[in-house]
């Protein structure tokens, strides 16, 4: 394909930008461990404010890591114009993907007013945003946080020319390949059913139900998993709450909130 | 450096976005100002109205480094409004967690960050790139400590077993075998990167600041204790509000918090100098192979504090682990929801960290308010850059700028936690 041309030609230019979120999708990507340093030598990391001193926010970049929710007029902003000078635009995260939980005060009230007594200089936009609601986005790589394993396999991907592949099955087809028990059987409550693959369910082998945080799956029985937590005793209240924790957003999660309701 | 002022932008190699402006005539620092631009995420909002059980899992997303310390930190806050006291077992887990995450978090800070340079690299990449031989110990070390996280936690950020009362599922005897291997390695490069960080040679600044740390008698404390300073302070973490006052400044996203009224440092340098006694015996031999004089008032000795912390967690992680051999015990947890106000407090990699609720009969939150390390830095970092900066008279600009960054990574500084990038805009008249 014509990225792999383009991008072999020389080593690919690679960045890692940040917006709003709590960067630890890049101290995840930092636990690439030893095989981080076959990335350093693979591509040039040229603009990585966490890592560098000296960063290229002007230039082509072949393939960005996009981090972090849009909400300030600075983050939209400079959102654009790296898409302009962007390749291959990754959301990276579910803050990125989805909002995440930073768009949980998409629904708060007066939330200003409770965090600061007197308002500092804030460029706060009036909702936080998943960034595809500005740019087109080429790759979604979800969860909070990512899963290293997934970030390797993007940049070899990417390397190697192919477009890396979204898993778009939900976490219980990993629950069962790895054998783990399910936990309605304990009589916890899981999001696992609903919830986007990829993570390799670290949760449910824990013991922990799935909090759903790489975000609904496109072609999920919603009405099946409503009706099982409200079977476990969830209130109507608390399913809004528990299916908005990381995608508080309008548009994409409407069809969810509906169903929710019924 | 011009006599009519100049600019430097992008302090780099931090967790977060901020930007430093000093105001300076002639060798007189006027004014300094650590703007966070860093988005603001209205965390304390975002819990009103949830479920108790979900502060903890909604709280850790405050920060990716120290995601571990903000689940504890929450879950004890929690535990303390219901009066719930957990077992041994489970405060024994926490520690051990508490202590892995801690190491991580060093190690991340110590050699992504602050290493390249003292040894004149600048950054990671270029380190990673002349095949030197301490970035295989960095990333081995990470590796061995994020993994004790993850078996513990279920993931090595934003762990997952962590609950109010306990965990959802604790470590067998297969895993606490798991678990003493990898801290064997950890210990054994926590030794080396002590040997290396001890030796460095750190720029002299006599800062003569408030220190504040927890403490206990029992051990050098960093999961309970009581909130201690150099000067004599002593309260309990549920007395935070009446010590600690958190202000907004019109020019940043952070507060700025003080401590009856003066600026103050907290992290690995005040817990060093105020717990030495209770250092494991291999940390103590460390200390006084080092260059570090206990106490010391320099930050930039903060660096070596973290790397000689980490060979103690080690220990203390050891003898935890020894007492569980055998696994531990899946225990039944009977937290009830009541109407009442906690605060749990632990000692952050970078600082001491509150959260603090207030929870309805109902169960909800009602109430929520968290203090960062990094605001609680943010005004003694200012004062320590007034200090230093006349110190570096005559010096050029690029050394300057290279030195007041030292200044501030040796802090440790988490801006996402504290409201994240630095830009230095130096003011000269």
């Amino acid at each position: 394909m014509e990225m792999k041309s383009e991008i072999m030609k020389t080593k690919a230019k690679v960045a890692f930008i940040g917006m709003t979120s709590c960067k630890g999708c890049f101290f995840e990507f930092l636990l690439l461990n030893r095989r981080i340093t076959a990335v350093f030598d693979n591509v040039q990391i040229t603009n990585f404010w966490m890592l560098k001193e000296f960063n290229d926010k002007r230039g082509k970049y072949d393939v960005v890591f996009m981090d972090g929710a849009v909400s300030t007029d600075r983050e939209l902003e400079e959102l654009k114009s790296v898409r302009e000078r962007t390749k291959f635009l990754i959301a990276y995260g579910t803050c990125a993907c989805w909002g995440g939980v930073p768009a949980l005060r998409n629904s708060a009230v007066n939330y200003r007013s409770l965090v600061y007594p007197q308002e500092p200089k804030f460029t706060s936009r009036a909702t936080v945003d998943p960034i595809d609601r500005h740019v087109k986005v080429d790759y979604y790589m979800r969860g909070c946080p990512v899963n290293e394993d997934e970030a390797f396999e993007v940049i070899v991907n990417l390397l190697t020319g192919k477009k890396p592949s979204e898993k778009e099955y939900c976490v219980c087809v990993e629950c069962k390949k790895r054998e783990t028990k399910c936990l309605f059987k304990e009589g916890k409550v899981c999001m696992g059913p609903v919830t986007y693959a990829g993570c390799n369910a670290p949760c449910p082998e824990s013991r922990t139900p799935c909090d759903g945080c790489r975000g609904p799956l496109p072609d999920r029985n919603i009405g099946a998993e409503v009706q099982l937590l409200k079977d476990h005793g969830i209130t109507e209240d608390d399913l809004k709450l528990i299916f908005s924790k990381y995608n508080n957003v309008a548009e994409k999660f409407e069809k969810v909130k509906d169903e929710v309701a019924r | 450096m011009s006599h009519q002022g100049f600019t430097l932008e992008e302090l780099t190699k931090l967790e977060g976005h901020a930007k430093l402006s000093v105001e300076m005539e002639g060798n007189v620092v006027k004014n300094t100002k650590l703007e966070v631009y860093e988005a603001s995420r209205y965390f304390e909002s975002l819990l009103l109205g949830r479920d108790y059980r979900e502060a903890p899992a909604i709280t850790q997303k405050i920060c990716g480094i120290c995601s571990v310390v903000h689940t504890l930190a929450s879950i004890k806050a929690v535990e303390d409004a219901l009066e719930f006291t957990p077992s041994e077992q489970t405060v024994d887990l926490r520690k051990l967690l508490l202590y892995a995450s801690n190491i991580h978090s060093h190690t991340a800070h110590l050699f992504f960050f602050a290493l390249p340079d003292y040894l004149g690299f600048g950054d990671v990449i270029e380190l990673s790139k002349a095949k030197h031989a301490y970035i295989h110990l960095a990333l081995d070390l990470q590796q061995m400590s994020s993994d004790m996280v993850k078996i513990i936690g279920g993931r090595a950020l934003h762990p997952v077993t962590p609950m109010i009362g306990g965990f959802h599922s604790v470590p067998d005897e297969k895993k606490i075998a798991a678990l003493l291997k990898r801290l064997e390695g950890v210990k054994r490069l926590s030794l080396r990167t002590a040997r290396l960080f001890s030796g460095l040679e750190v720029p002299e600044l006599e800062a003569r600041s408030r220190h504040v740390c927890m403490k206990n008698k029992n051990e050098y404390a960093l999961y309970d204790g009581m909130i201690t300073s150099n000067d004599g302070i002593i309260f309990r973490p549920r007395d935070y509000k009446k010590n600690i006052i958190e202000g907004v400044m019109e020019y940043s996203n952070s507060k700025h918090a003080k401590l009856r009224g003066m600026s103050y440092m907290t992290g690995a340098l005040p817990r060093l100098n105020a717990n030495y006694a209770k250092l494991s015996d291999d940390a103590k031999a460390l200390v006084k192979k080092s260059r570090l004089k206990l106490p010391s008032n320099n930050p930039f000795h903060n660096n070596m504090a973290q790397a000689i912390e980490m060979v103690h967690f080690a220990d203390e992680a050891k003898s935890i682990l020894e007492k569980y051999r055998n696994g531990m015990k899946q225990e039944k947890y009977a937290v009830t929801p009541r109407e009442g106000e906690g605060v749990g407090c632990c000692e952050a990699p970078r600082g001491l960290l509150f959260h603090h609720y207030g929870i309805g009969s109902d169960g909800r939150i009602k109430y929520a308010n968290v203090i960062t390390p990094t605001s609680q830095n943010a005004a003694r970092m200012e004062d320590d850059i007034s200090i230093f900066l006349p110190t570096m008279h005559g010096k050029p600009a690029s050394k300057v700028k290279l030195s007041l960054e030292m200044l501030i990574r040796a802090y440790d500084p988490c801006f996402s936690c504290s409201a994240h990038f630095l830009e230095l805009n130096l003011k000269k008249k």
